[in-house]
């Protein structure tokens, strides 16, 4: 009985530690082709993609709210 | 232009908008009216023709290696043809022209109560580049090696080199075609939100517009802010294709992932393009039908806006498994299991209107309603698969595909169909047929949920997508998996015979049936205050509002709607 | 009145302004300018894709540029730029100046930006002339490809945006057939896009 609590504890714990270290839970086959340099500019390139358009949309909203709001 | 001006303006308007010859009418048109009737009937004639494409590869999947039937033999290059055409013809010519150019080109002036499109010729453009898109895409198919095989996604370096796709020229029509056609939709597109934004008509405020109009401005502001990369990389392809530059090719320095993010910027927000305006009909019908006002104007407006902004944020989840870093896995999976909320309390905000209120089940309403039921099935199987842990799984099976079917085929033909009965009337000026109507619904209905249903299964034992001839594969190549393939094929046979009474409703419809009034659903919305069909431009007198668009069964009143153009009663 | 059309250019809008029509109030940002900005979000995105490209592939390669491809004229170029730059502060003096009703003078310096852009045009036509002599070519590295994708595009742009500017130039002052100087607003925004994107396309470009 409490053997099997303490193998249970520690699958958690080693689960745990796992989960710290995504790279090593890397589950799909082609992942490791890319250098570490790729992967920022995906990165970047992402985030750059991702805001640029809600930027944009959403100061021209807010840009001609204002001007409506001049007129009345 | 100074206001001296106006008054001569308003004189040369009315004969503007007089006589007008045949070329110029129907050939050449300015009228948003008659652009969007050419939108909608080139994307109905291309409905036929990607319908044909499924109709022959489910042949080939029921029967493997028999000749078909008015099609010929399947070999595996064709398969791959058809499956290629299909997804881009349904997704790009299909639900793009049909719900956002031709029901957004027909109901935005009318609904915001203008006379026409504030930029016109540039809508005559748009259509005409348009029409040449679609006509080098049919050429694609008959050029030497046959149409492009490479998957609608296009996925380099399949695509882009002539030696592994064994399509030279066929996928380089297939994406010049692509490109012109959101060159049209850009130009539409601005069209739209400028008309939405600058032509309403005096009094009707930003929380008067009907849904529908909000929900088409909506998408194709995402449109507008979604297709620049894809056009960037069509270019890009397009040269690896032709010049022999190696952008995507990574034995010379290129990457193909790169294809994919640019590829599927777009082509989610391209998702919520479609759905949006459907989405919005469908407000518009359920509305009319149940009697009651819209539950939540605001609220579903603003989950529309929130599907919008999440929409730029969820893009990656289609590359699960193509090699993205799993740490960015993570924050996609959230996010895309994020914008099923706003989704998930639109839907709340529909059901909400319907209870309670006194339902006619008129053909647009079942149609409607349909959508929420299918739609619904779509959008929970989303969730599983928006998950990475289980995507990794049902990557590329039939269960992804059955999944996309069952969000694409409400939001296009679902959609499509609900739009066309509803306004029928105002766009021809006579009613359909409500039987007919009705035995198409049901013979649309239920052969789509016999289709689609048991690819699910197929997907979960295992099915994968794009193989032409399951024989190779012991595994699914069983007795019970191939009756599933048998049983789907048999339901697409059944949906596409129902499809003739609609064919012949709508023409029989069109030239004999029974006059339709102004105002026959007794809706308040401005389109149905002019004739039926409206003349050239749109309103003898131009409307002023003096309420929203969702006033039905207002206590007090003898009507139980209340047009938006009704002057109220000074007491 | 037929032959004032206050409309963009480009953006041909129906004979008659619809506000006009009813008793509508003017609205307050006008059509062109609308249509413009929303055109400008895709042109903003379209770029965007091109510099995640470049960001992409140049972080695949260690060796950047790669073995035996030329260098780029950053010293010329940057003289060029400054050019550009030069032609979009005097676009938006001329535009002040058209916003006064000083037509003829606006119309002036309005030309003058036009003659900076299209120095730029010659100037950077030469430099690929040379480019494309010593050996730098679509095909001869993805490096190559991505130059002249990037530059080219934006070489697109200028011309497309130059030739517009010309047309709305000749018929601003013209007897015959003239517009307002609000129907040029909107083609000025676009030459203000196109000169405002050059410096990052420069940078990344030119100097990573």
């Amino acid at each position: 009985m409490c053997g099997m609590k303490f193998k249970f504890v520690l699958q958690l714990t080693l689960v745990y530690i796992f989960s710290l270290l995504p790279e090593r839970a890397n589950a799909c086959a082609v992942c490791f082709t890319a250098t570490e340099e790729t992967l920022e500019a995906f990165y970047a390139t992402t985030i750059i993609l991702t805001l640029l358009p809600l930027v944009m949309v959403s100061s021209i909203v807010y840009w001609l709210y204002r001007k409506h709001r001049k007129i009345g | 232009m100074s206001q001296s001006t106006s008054a001569v303006a308003t004189d040369t308007h009315a004969e503007h908008h007089e006589e007008l010859s045949f070329l110029y009418k129907y050939i050449l048109p300015i009228d948003h009216k008659i652009i969007a009737m050419q939108y909608i009937f080139t994307g109905m004639i291309m409905a036929i023709v990607g319908g044909y494409f499924a109709y022959a590869f489910r042949m080939q999947l029921a029967f493997p290696g028999d000749l078909v039937p008015l099609y010929g033999l399947v070999g595996p290059g064709e398969y791959n043809m058809l499956v290629t055409n299909h997804g881009t013809i349904m997704i790009f010519w299909v639900a793009m022209p049909v719900l956002i150019a031709g029901f957004g080109n027909y109901l935005i002036p009318l609904m915001i109560g203008c006379d026409d499109m504030v930029f016109p010729r540039l809508n005559r453009l748009s259509y005409q580049i348009f029409l040449v898109s679609a006509l080098v895409l049919i050429l694609s198919f008959f050029v030497k090696g046959g149409g492009f095989g490479g998957a609608w996604t296009a996925y380099p370096p399949l695509s882009s080199v002539a030696e592994y796709s064994l399509t030279d020229w066929g996928a380089s029509l297939w994406l010049l075609a692509v490109a012109l056609e959101f060159i049209s939709f850009l130009l539409g597109g601005i069209n739209f939100v400028t008309t939405a934004m600058n032509a309403r008509a005096p009094g009707m405020k930003m929380l008067d517009i009907p849904i529908a109009v909000w929900f088409i401005v909506v998408a194709v502001i995402l449109f507008m802010a979604s297709v620049g990369p894809l056009v960037a990389g069509a270019v890009m392809l397009f040269m690896d294709q032709r010049v022999g530059t190696t952008f995507f090719l990574p034995s010379a320095g290129g990457d193909p992932l790169l294809w994919e993010h640019l590829f599927w910027f777009f082509g989610h927000p391209e998702v919520y393009v479609v759905l949006l305006p459907t989405m919005g009909i469908v407000a518009e019908i359920i509305t009319v039908f149940s009697r009651k006002k819209l539950f939540g104007y605001r609220t579903v407006l603003y989950t529309a806006f929130a599907t919008g902004g999440l929409s730029f944020v969820v893009w990656a989840h289609h590359q699960f498994i193509a090699g993205i870093d799993p740490r960015m896995a993570n924050v996609f999976t959230v996010t895309t299991v994020l914008i099923s909320i706003p989704l998930a309390e639109m839907m709340f905000s529909y059901i909400a209107t319907l209870y309670g209120g006194s339902i006619e089940l008129k053909t647009p309403m079942l149609w409607a309603l349909s959508f929420l039921a299918a739609f619904l099935i779509g959008g929970v199987t989303g969730i599983y698969l928006g998950a990475s842990a289980m995507d990794v799984y049902f990557h590329d099976s039939y269960f992804v595909l059955a999944h996309f079917h069952y969000t694409f085929f409400p939001i296009t033909i679902i959609g499509m169909f609900a739009a066309l009965t509803y306004w029928f009337p105002k766009m021809f000026g006579r009613m359909m047929n409500e039987t007919l109507g009705k035995i198409h619904f049901w013979g649309t209905f239920i052969p789509f949920n016999c289709i689609f249903l048991p690819l699910f299964f197929l997907g979960l034992a295992g099915q994968h997508r794009r193989i032409y001839n399951y024989d190779h594969f012991p595994d699914l190549a069983t007795q019970e998996l191939q009756d599933i393939r048998v049983f789907a094929t048999y339901s697409l046979i059944v949906m596409i015979f129902f499809q003739l009474i609609f064919v012949y409703n709508f023409f029989h419809s069109m030239f004999k049936g029974e006059k339709a009034t102004e105002n026959p659903w007794k809706s308040n919305t401005l389109e149905w205050t002019t004739l039926s069909p409206p003349p050239h431009g749109n309103f003898k007198v131009l409307p002023t509002v003096y309420r929203g668009p969702y006033e039905y069964s207002v206590p007090g009143r003898d009507e139980d709607y209340w047009p938006q153009n009704e002057a109220p009663k000074k007491s | 009145m037929k032959n004032i059309s206050s409309q963009s250019v480009l953006l041909t809008t129906s004979e008659i302004p619809l506000y006009a029509a009813n008793k509508r109030s003017k609205p307050p940002v006008s059509n062109g300018v609308i249509g413009m900005l929303i055109f400008l979000v895709t042109e903003a995105m379209f770029f965007a894709a091109l510099i995640s490209a470049h960001m992409v592939i140049r972080a695949g390669l260690t060796e950047w540029p790669p073995w035996g491809q030329p260098r780029l004229a950053i010293e010329t170029t940057a003289l060029n730029s400054l050019v550009l730059l030069v032609s979009a502060l005097l676009m938006g003096y001329s535009r002040r100046l058209l916003q006064q009703d000083k037509i003829s003078s606006g119309r002036r310096w309005f030309g003058i930006s036009i003659l900076f852009g299209i120095f730029f045009l010659l100037s950077q036509g030469y430099e690929w002339v040379q480019l494309l002599e010593f050996g730098l070519t679509l095909s001869s590295s993805v490096y190559g490809g991505l130059f002249y994708l990037i530059i080219g595009a934006h070489a697109f742009h200028v011309i497309g945006a130059l030739s517009v500017l010309i047309y709305a130039w000749n018929r601003l002052g013209s007897s015959k057939n003239p517009i307002t100087p609000e129907a040029v607003f909107p083609l000025q925004i676009l030459w203000y896009f196109v000169v405002c994107i050059w410096p990052v396309l420069y940078v990344l470009v030119y100097l990573s």
